[in-house]
């Protein structure tokens, strides 16, 4: 008979050796300096590239009339401070960051990683080498680029997030379904994409509030005036470097394509007299990218399924009969074939294949990818690209007819 | 006997499932080489095994109450025997200080980077060295135990990343070119499956004699099954080229578990379930070291060997592989190779032999 007692030595002993050894150096949450949102750029000093990286570290203080010192009563107000550090990597840097401050620097907690521009065109490959190779640094993560000074973003406070790494996220994941706006993949759709035969990618492009096209200044209670921030458009990146950017209009049309749009809010302007001006919300997409051939390679078409409801009228006139409904439709598709199509030429400009056409050619049409793969960024920017939309709009809301005094 | 322990066909299950996880569950071996069909590479390479898993389970049932030390000595002779027992003792030995090293290395990459690595490997050795000394069915009982926790673990890691799988990065399928194709088949079909070899230490202790090559081919395609999941997982989540720059995939694979946003960090649970497969396969492999050992010498207690080899072990360990580059090189490009002679020729030799001999004096008298 075999004693459980052994057993449950051997077990207790397999446990301990996982969990005990992590009891030695713990850290007490009050000692961490819990990162937000970590910038980096590139300086130049004495004639030598080097990283400059920024960190948003949160800072826990004691609310007004908490519990006094002993009641450990951390909470209710953050603040948090700007730290930066210089070095020949990034982790150099980070480095040279925590000789200056009195807290263990934590990452486990970014929200997300903002590179200047010159870093998303020049050196992308070892930012992403890093957060990829960081024990502490989660590929869930954002990376994202600033369009204007890094610092003035990272000196932004969040307005309803803790901080402004979580703030960003929230803009994106929170939103998601509701605008359709913006966008940015995580660490690892980012590196996904870069190292897919396409080897093409977007992500969300960061700016100031009073830079953004579409919205003007937020203000808070009071008229404060603290700076806030928001994502305009996407940074296109092709072989590892930034190409281009798309604008939030051109996002749309991305997001389309990518059926991300779901819940997204498309504006169509009348183009005749007896069209009208409305409002649509994507309930429903599907894109399909077929490529087509004559023998060789000529382009790809997009069969684009829209479905969705009315969500705004400006100026009907009569009924909302099938008629119109049809003649809506018609609008919608124009407006969707010109959103979409505007998107991929621009992007064959920028010869950034972010649609993963050369992705579909890789898995579904093998020895026609291997005869273009040497030369696909220039293949792709002379495609034939077409969208096909099809268009549903199934509902109109609580009314049919639009109100009229 | 220098055994006296028995194990049940159950407990050859688990212990065979968990031996084969081992540390193939934290490494895809032959991505590097097939890309997107890797999943196919296993599969022909758990296939090629099965008839070598049933060639091990044929020798085994031709001597039902001898290890492979014990029989090649009466197959080959003495000298031969006993060179060919040496070898597989050795086989055993650098199997193990193998695994605890690509342990040591993974405990201290994903959990413990400011413990030195001879910590966690003397750790490690420590508590196998518990289970060999109190034997056999010690070892396969706490198998038994574990392989739930192991199967939890492994559902709880493979659910919730489910809906990052994009099947398109498994297109095209067999667009590999042959030879590398049929390299990573090897590598599968050696790394982990063939390792099976070794069980041939510990198939004169079970309790039914009778047809061993079924439970045995349970536990190998459990494990198959589990790996197969993984690796297709894997490919479709990460694409080959992302994966193959990875050192442990499956780790990472956990790191991306997001559960309504607040349900994160599940890696530790990985860590945990990694550690009991570790531990399997280690005790097994220092167990038939020590035992292999012990019946070479005509020692009566193979106990007293438990301490050195088990120091061994260690020191060797931390000195095996220079770096982490040479530690993937030798997956995947040296220890295929070196070992093949135990997981193929050897075996077939054995079997040759046995067959040619006289029939008055073949096997033992059960």
């Amino acid at each position: 008979m075999l004693a459980k007692k052994k057993l449950l030595f051997l077990l207790f002993g397999l446990a301990s050796l996982l969990i005990l050894p992590g009891c030695w150096d713990n850290t007490e949450i009050e000692d961490l300096g819990i990162a937000g949102v970590m910038g980096i750029d590139k300086v130049t000093i004495q004639g030598r590239e080097q990283y400059l990286v920024m960190l948003q570290v949160l800072k826990l203080v004691k609310a007004a009339g908490a519990a006094g010192d002993g009641g450990g009563g951390v909470g209710g107000q953050a603040s948090s401070i700007l730290y930066k550090g210089i070095g020949l990597t990034i982790d150099d840097a980070l480095a040279n960051i925590q000789a200056t401050t009195p807290r263990r620097l934590f990452l486990a907690d970014l929200g997300a990683i903002i590179v200047s521009e010159k870093v998303a065109t020049e050196n992308l490959e070892q930012v992403v080498d890093f957060l990829a190779r960081s024990r502490d640094i989660r590929l869930l993560r954002g990376l994202l680029v600033a369009k204007e000074n890094l610092e003035s973003i990272l000196q932004a406070q969040p307005q309803f997030s803790l901080t402004l790494g979580q703030e960003i996220k929230d803009t994106v994941e929170i939103t998601r379904g509701f605008s359709a706006k913006v966008y940015y993949p995580n660490i690892k759709e980012f590196i996904n994409e870069l190292m897919s035969p396409s080897a093409s990618s977007v992500t969300g492009i960061l700016k100031t509030a009073s830079q953004i096209e579409l919205s003007p200044q937020n203000s808070g209670p009071g008229g404060s005036e603290k700076t806030t921030i928001g994502l305009d458009g996407l940074a296109v990146f092709s072989q590892g470097k930034k190409v281009g950017e798309l604008t939030i209009t051109e996002t749309v049309g991305y997001l389309l394509l990518q059926e991300q749009g779901q819940g997204g809010v498309i504006p169509v302007q009348s183009f005749t007299e007896d069209s009208i001006d409305f409002s649509f919300r994507v309930t429903n997409l599907r894109a399909k990218k077929i490529p087509l051939f004559d023998p060789e390679l000529k382009g790809f078409k997009v069969e684009l399924f829209v479905e969705g409801d009315i969500s705004a009228l400006n100026n009907v006139i009569g009924k909302l009969d099938p008629e119109l409904l049809d003649l809506m439709e018609e609008q919608l598709a124009w407006t969707i074939k010109y959103l979409t199509e505007n998107t991929l030429r621009k992007t064959q400009d920028q010869r950034a294949d972010v649609f993963g056409l050369g992705n579909i050619l890789y898995a579904k049409h093998p020895k026609v990818w291997e005869q273009v793969q040497e030369t696909w960024p220039e293949t792709y920017q002379e495609l034939s690209l077409e969208v096909v939309p099809e268009i549903r709009i199934e509902n109109t809301g609580f009314f049919l007819d639009m109100i009229r005094f | 006997m220098l055994e006296s322990g028995k194990i049940n066909n159950l407990e050859l299950i688990t212990l065979s499932t968990l031996y084969l996880l081992g540390s193939a569950l934290i490494f895809t071996p032959g991505i590097s080489d097939a890309g997107q069909d890797t999943w196919l590479a296993l599969l022909l390479g758990i296939t090629t095994a099965i008839p070598f898993l049933y060639l091990y389970c044929k020798l085994a049932e031709k001597f039902p109450h001898k290890t492979i030390v014990e029989y090649s000595q009466e197959l080959l002779g003495p000298l031969l025997g006993k060179i060919m027992g040496a070898l597989y003792v050795w086989f055993a030995f650098i199997l193990g200080v193998w695994v605890l090293r690509n342990f040591t290395d993974f405990i201290y990459i994903t959990t413990l980077d400011q413990t030195p690595h001879s910590f966690i490997a003397a750790a490690f050795t420590f508590l196998a060295a518990y289970g060999v000394s109190k034997g056999l069915e010690v070892i396969a009982r706490s198998s038994q135990f574990m392989f739930p926790i192991v199967a939890a673990a492994f559902f709880v890691i493979v659910i919730p990343v489910l809906r990052e799988v994009d099947y398109t990065f498994l297109l095209p399928i067999l667009n590999t070119e042959p030879p590398k194709f049929f390299l990573a088949a090897f590598i599968n079909f050696s790394f982990p499956f063939t390792e099976m070899v070794l069980f041939t230490m510990i198939f004169p202790y079970l309790s039914e004699k009778e047809n061993i090559f079924v439970p045995a081919l349970k536990g190998m395609l459990i494990a198959g099954g589990a790996l197969f999941i993984k690796t297709l997982l894997i490919v479709a989540i990460f694409r080959p080229q992302f994966a193959a720059s990875m050192i442990y995939p499956f780790y990472n694979l956990s790191r991306l578990i997001s559960v309504a946003g607040f349900l994160e960090r599940f890696d530790p649970l990985m860590v945990g379930a990694f550690i009991l497969t570790g531990f399997v396969k280690i005790s097994l492999c220092y167990y038939a070291a020590c035992l292999g050992l012990g019946q070479l010498l005509g020692l009566r207690d193979y106990r007293p060997l438990i301490l050195p080899m088990g120091a061994l072990m260690v020191a060797f360990s931390l000195v095996v592989y220079p770096n982490m580059a040479a530690e993937r090189l030798s997956l995947t490009r040296v220890s295929p190779f070196i070992t093949f002679p135990f997981k193929v020729i050897f075996p077939l030799l054995l079997l040759l032999v046995a067959g040619f001999r006289p029939k008055g004096s073949k096997g033992e008298k059960f």
